[in-house]
């Protein structure tokens, strides 16, 4: 083997032109693999925390009454506890399950500002300060002042603030309808203001105290949504059955359901779907770069025609001769998929600390979709390894082909066959 | 023409080669000619939803209306005086027009609300510029003198409602009073363009006015039919001179297209990185096949050359076999990309496939299934696309194997 490998080395730098363009030809088809994985990975795992942080938790728990209906901001089918037992009771019910490392419970209503003349329609968020604070992707939104501590304190998105024409300090008194439908109205003090950076999600949304929101609308020791969280979101299946578990366990796998993250919204479904079919395409473009080493196998193995009958008549047997071309065509493969994995990891690594502004000129045409403008793509080993290996062996399997058609070749025809 | 002649021959030498590259090409180009296809079907359909269900051709409201016209809305109507009726009358442009009032206002089921935008229309006229009342799938459609509400199947499913329930509107009138409007559930629409049917009510005018506190026949636009959608942007500027108010803007249905607008160049640029790349590998591809042909030719190149034929015209033999490579490619690629999407326009395919739901249309505004639709000049593009990229791809391996000694050359062995 050593000695093909030699042979093959030889072979290789007896026309570098040659070699040097199927090299180049895999490493453009692994370059372009490695920054569509580190794109998608960076622009999916931003997206998805985007999801996960402020709509659905790894584990979202709800009522199933409220599933359709959160759209309407509906207070009649609230989370009030095992056998109603309070939402207290239940969380730290929820926190003993081995798998839970966080419970945010939140409560979301809707409300409205008269001002002058208009009035603004927004969404209230009551949320658990404490909570909040150990999971911290609320805490981290929040740009300028504080998190609410106390009640009478709101954090205001900086869209919403901008179109109140307000700052931190300024007093407003906000209307909304209570658990019995009867219109109440509360005055709050801005203590701080939240920038995502994403419109849809500061336009429109502030965070009051939970005790405070059960309070006002009379919902004691109540919540509309649960957002539940473990280590990792890939984890998030395991997380859901062990909060089946617990409610079968209580006999309250009716009145609650629990989605992981991934089925909490339809657009996140899509997507996971979406990326499968990526696999597809770098197959494809690898398979493109192949058709390029195949080309130069099959004018390398006729040039050499006499060559190979010489040697098939020396005794070289055909496993070694499919061995000896496969080894050119793996050392192309190696080589193309390492340079590529090399330039495709530098410009990967580059813009993962520069970023990609893909959409930040459309975000504001689309509407309901939520997307990160700047994308960052992830640059890990794990990529570069992963399109190397897929490189390296696509090539190596496509010069299988005319490796093969070198071996069957007839030694004595093969000697005299004119170049 | 001899050199045209040695390089059409060159081509066929070693066909497996010239066909994979010449693949390479195709696909690349089915690839983009596809979704090209596809957004402009996209396109299309939106533009149809838009004009046929939300804008018409074209408005005409007051300029400040347009610009924001959710807010302070009943402050930004306008009545139609009998000069501009008039105008419209006259013109053989227009195919119909209808005075309509959209405001803002929060439907209530009894337990539950939900912030929608009101149309209150003129149900005959309406009928003559919009096609709404073909989609109705239980009740009927707004008709005079009825104080019945017809909405849209997302909404109803929403808010749970059927045919005959009761509803309650809640608004501001003019005064800025809370006001609210109570009737029956006449009808429920199920029309292509999603949004509308989530937030869009349709009442007859005669019903808004007293609870709005408005005059009869204060609207916030008029909008127009008209032949041809080609035709509006230049149509309304004639309008705009004709009607000659200064506080009237006339737009057409491009405004309230934007999104779809966007969309589209969204997927354009998406469109043109994926050619881009795999035009890269295509262009590597054409490379390789020049440096193999110059190499397997070395002896001829040589004896041409030593028979007096200039380094220009070798180069010229290979970037015109290059040429041939992206020709073959280019026909080869539009040629099943017509086949495709002729299969696509004429078929469709489901929206499903797209992961794409009445619930979750990314705005766009089509359900059900999605047609493509021809687009020639970018069927020419690409294959003179592809042809250059070729020919740019074989310019400098060509010149460097002509560059070669011919003595070295001949005596290569």
């Amino acid at each position: 083997m050593k000695y093909l490998t030699k042979i093959a080395i030889r072979n290789l730098s007896r026309n570098w032109h040659r070699s040097l363009i199927a090299v180049l030809a895999i490493a453009a088809a692994v370059m372009i693999v490695v920054f569509a994985r580190g794109f998608l990975l960076g622009f999916t795992e931003a997206t998805f925390k985007i999801y996960i942080d402020n709509f659905s938790g790894h584990v979202k728990l709800i009522s199933p009454g409220y599933q359709n209906r959160e759209m309407l901001l509906t207070l009649n089918h609230p989370i009030d506890g095992i056998d109603g037992e309070g939402l207290a009771t239940m969380i730290s019910q929820l926190q003993e399950i081995e798998t839970v490392e966080h419970v945010l419970p939140r409560l979301k209503f809707a409300a409205m500002i008269s001002l002058e003349d208009k009035l603004f329609r927004m969404v209230g968020i009551g949320v658990d300060p404490t909570a909040e604070q150990t999971y911290g992707a609320l805490p981290e939104d929040i740009k300028e002042g504080r998190m609410v501590e106390t009640s009478g304190e709101i954090v205001v998105g900086r869209g919403l603030l901008q179109e109140l024409k307000a700052d931190i300090g300024d007093r407003f008194t906000f209307l909304f309808s209570d658990a019995y439908n009867s219109l109440q109205a509360r005055t709050f003090t801005i203590v701080g203001i939240r920038d995502t950076g994403l419109e849809q999600l500061d336009e429109n949304t502030f965070f009051v105290n939970l005790s405070e929101v059960q309070d006002m609308l009379y919902m004691e020791d109540e919540a509309t949504e649960l957002m539940i969280f473990t280590n990792s979101y890939r984890e998030a299946d395991v997380l859901a059955d062990d909060i089946q578990n617990f409610l079968q366990e209580n006999n309250v796998s009716e009145k609650y359901t629990v989605f992981t993250w991934d089925k909490a919204d339809p657009f996140i479904e899509y997507f996971n779907a979406a990326i499968g079919i990526y696999d597809f395409i770098y197959v494809f473009f690898i398979l493109l770069g192949c058709i390029v080493v195949i080309n130069t196998m099959i004018m390398i193995i006729r040039e050499r025609t006499n060559e190979i009958g010489m040697m098939a008549a020396l005794g070289l047997k055909r496993s070694d001769i499919i061995k000896l071309f496969t080894t050119e065509g793996a050392l192309i493969g190696i080589i193309g998929s390492l340079l590529g994995a090399l330039i495709g990891g530098v410009v990967t690594y580059y813009l993962s600390i520069v970023g990609l502004d893909y959409y930040s000129e459309l975000v504001g045409d689309m509407g309901d979709i939520i997307m990160v403008p700047v994308v960052y793509p992830v640059f890990n080993l794990q990529n570069l390894l992963f399109s190397f290996a897929l490189g390296a062996v696509i090539t190596i399997l496509a010069c299988l082909m005319p490796a093969r058609k070198a071996a069957l070749l007839e030694p004595v025809q093969a000697l005299h066959k004119d170049v | 023409m001899y050199l045209l002649k040695i390089a059409f021959r060159n081509l066929f030498r070693r066909k497996w080669r010239t066909i994979t590259t010449a693949g390479i090409l195709a696909i690349a180009i089915i690839i983009f000619l596809w979704m090209d296809a596809l957004l402009v079907g996209i396109e299309n359909m939106s533009f149809d939803n838009i004009i046929n269900l939300e804008s018409g051709h074209i408005q005409i409201g007051r300029t400040d209306y347009f610009a924001e016209p959710y807010e302070d809305t009943l402050d930004k109507l306008f009545k139609p005086t009998e000069e501009h009726l008039a105008t419209l009358d006259k013109s053989e442009v227009i195919t119909g027009f209808t005075p309509i009032l959209d405001f803002p206002a929060i439907i209530n089921n009894g337990a539950d609300e939900f912030p929608i935008q009101v149309r209150a229309i003129d149900p005959q006229s309406y009928n003559e510029v919009f096609i709404n009342q073909d989609f109705i799938v239980a009740g009927e459609f707004v008709k005079s003198n009825d104080g019945g509400l017809v909405i849209g199947n997302q909404l109803a499913e929403l808010l749970e409602f059927k045919v005959g329930d009761y509803f309650t509107i809640l608004f501001r009138d003019k005064q800025g009073w809370f006001n609210t409007i109570d009737g029956e559930i006449i009808g429920i629409m199920r029309s292509p363009h999603p949004e509308m049917n989530l937030n869009t009510v349709f009442i007859a005018q005669d019903n808004v006015y007293t609870p709005l506190g408005l005059e009869s026949r204060t609207i916030s636009h008029i909008a127009l039919r008209i032949e041809d959608r080609e035709i509006a942007q230049h149509y309304a500027a004639q309008l705009s001179e004709d009607i000659a108010d200064k506080e009237l803007t006339v737009r057409t249905w491009q405004e309230s297209a934007k999104m779809v607008m966007a969309m589209r160049e969204a997927g354009q640029l998406e469109n043109i990185v994926l050619l881009g790349l795999i035009l890269l590998i295509g262009a590597v591809g054409i490379i390789n096949v020049v440096i193999l042909s110059a190499l397997e030719r070395m002896e001829e190149i040589g004896m041409m050359k030593a028979l007096g034929l200039l380094e220009r015209s070798i180069v010229k033999v290979f970037a015109l076999e290059a040429v041939g490579i992206g020709i073959i490619g280019g026909l080869l690629g539009c040629g099943l990309g017509a086949v495709v999407i002729a299969f696509f326009n004429k078929y469709g395919i489901s929206l499903a496939t797209f992961g794409m739901s009445e619930e979750l249309h990314y705005g766009i505004p089509i359900v059900d299934r999605l047609y493509g639709a021809w687009n020639p000049p970018a069927f020419l593009l690409i294959f003179f696309f592809g042809v250059v990229v070729a020919l740019l791809a074989s310019i400098l391996p060509a010149r460097n194997a002509a560059r070669k000694d011919p003595v070295k050359t001949i005596y290569h062995r």
